[in-house]
C-alpha cells in the first residue's frame, strides 16, 4: 500500500474527516494504493444515518461509503467500536474491521501514512 | 535520503512547522534532500506579510529553507479557501495540488505527516 490515511476525528466537529475524505479520493483517483482507517472518534465517520442537512453540512459516512468508486479501501478499528458500544450492523460499507494489530502492520508496511488526527 | 513533510497546521497556534522547520535545517545540513508540502492551514505559515513581533518569524523560516534548498509547496486550492493569493506566498514556494503531493509522496524515503 503507499498510502494509508488514518482519521481519529468524529464527522463534524471539525473539518479533519472531510479534509481526509478530499485527499483520499485525491490519491485513489490518480491511481494511489490508498487505505483509510478509522479509529478513536472517526469512526463515527461510518455510521449510517447521519444528518448533516440540518447544520448545512454534507453527508460524510454517505461520502465515505462510496470510497471504493475511487479504488479506496475503508477499515474501522474494532476496539474503537467496542469502547463506543457501535455494532458492525450500524455501518456502512466497509473493507473490514480490523484490530490494533492489523493496524500495527498496515502502517509499518505503508509507504506513507497520512495522519488526520482532529486532536482537542 | 529524500524526506518529506506534511505540515496541515498554521503558524504559531501549533508547534508543528516549528518541529519542521528545525528537522529539515538539520536533514538540509547533513546533504538530505527535503520537501515540505502546506496543506490546509499550513499554507499560512508561507505567508510572505508574517509580522511576529519579539518572536520568531516563521516565514522567515521557510524563506531559510528554501535558502538552503529545501523544496516547499503549497496546496493551492487550500491557499485560496483562506483568502491568500499568490502575491501573499513567499517567492519561491511552488503552487500545486494533490498531484503534487503525490509525485513527492511516491519518491520518498521518508514521508512525516504533521497534523494536530
Amino acid at each position: 500500500m503507499d498510502a494509508l490515511v488514518l482519521i481519529n476525528g468524529a464527522p463534524y466537529g471539525t473539518a479533519t474527516p472531510a479534509e481526509a475524505y478530499r485527499t483520499a479520493i485525491g490519491l485513489g483517483g490518480m491511481g494511489v494504493d490508498t487505505a483509510v482507517v478509522l479509529v478513536e472518534d472517526g469512526v463515527w465517520v461510518a455510521v449510517k444515518g447521519h444528518n448533516p442537512k440540518v447544520i448545512d453540512m454534507q453527508d460524510l459516512s454517505q461520502a465515505f461509503g462510496a470510497l471504493n468508486q475511487f479504488d479506496v479501501k475503508l477499515y474501522v478499528l474494532k476496539e474503537a467500536l467496542e469502547e463506543r458500544g457501535i455494532s458492525e450492523n450500524e455501518l456502512i460499507k466497509n473493507d473490514g474491521i480490523i484490530t490494533m494489530e492489523d493496524l500495527k502492520k498496515m502502517i509499518k508496511e505503508a509507504k506513507c501514512v497520512l495522519t488526520f488526527l482532529a486532536g482537542g | 535520503m529524500r524526506l518529506k513533510f506534511m505540515v496541515r497546521t498554521g503558524p504559531y497556534s501549533y508547534q508543528n512547522i516549528d518541529t519542521v522547520y528545525q528537522l529539515a535545517k538539520r536533514a538540509l545540513k547533513r546533504g538530505h534532500e527535503v520537501f515540505i508540502f502546506l496543506y490546509e492551514d499550513g499554507t499560512l505559515n508561507a505567508d510572505a506579510d508574517i509580522k511576529s513581533l519579539e518572536e520568531r518569524n516563521i516565514a522567515e523560516r521557510i524563506r531559510e529553507l528554501l535558502e538552503m534548498g529545501a523544496r516547499i509547496g503549497i496546496c493551492g486550492t487550500c491557499a485560496k479557501f483562506r483568502g491568500q493569493t499568490k502575491k501573499d506566498v513567499l517567492e519561491g514556494v511552488k503552487y500545486g495540488g494533490l498531484a503534487l503531493l503525490v509525485k513527492e509522496m511516491l519518491q520518498c524515503d521518508r514521508f512525516l505527516s504533521f497534523g494536530y
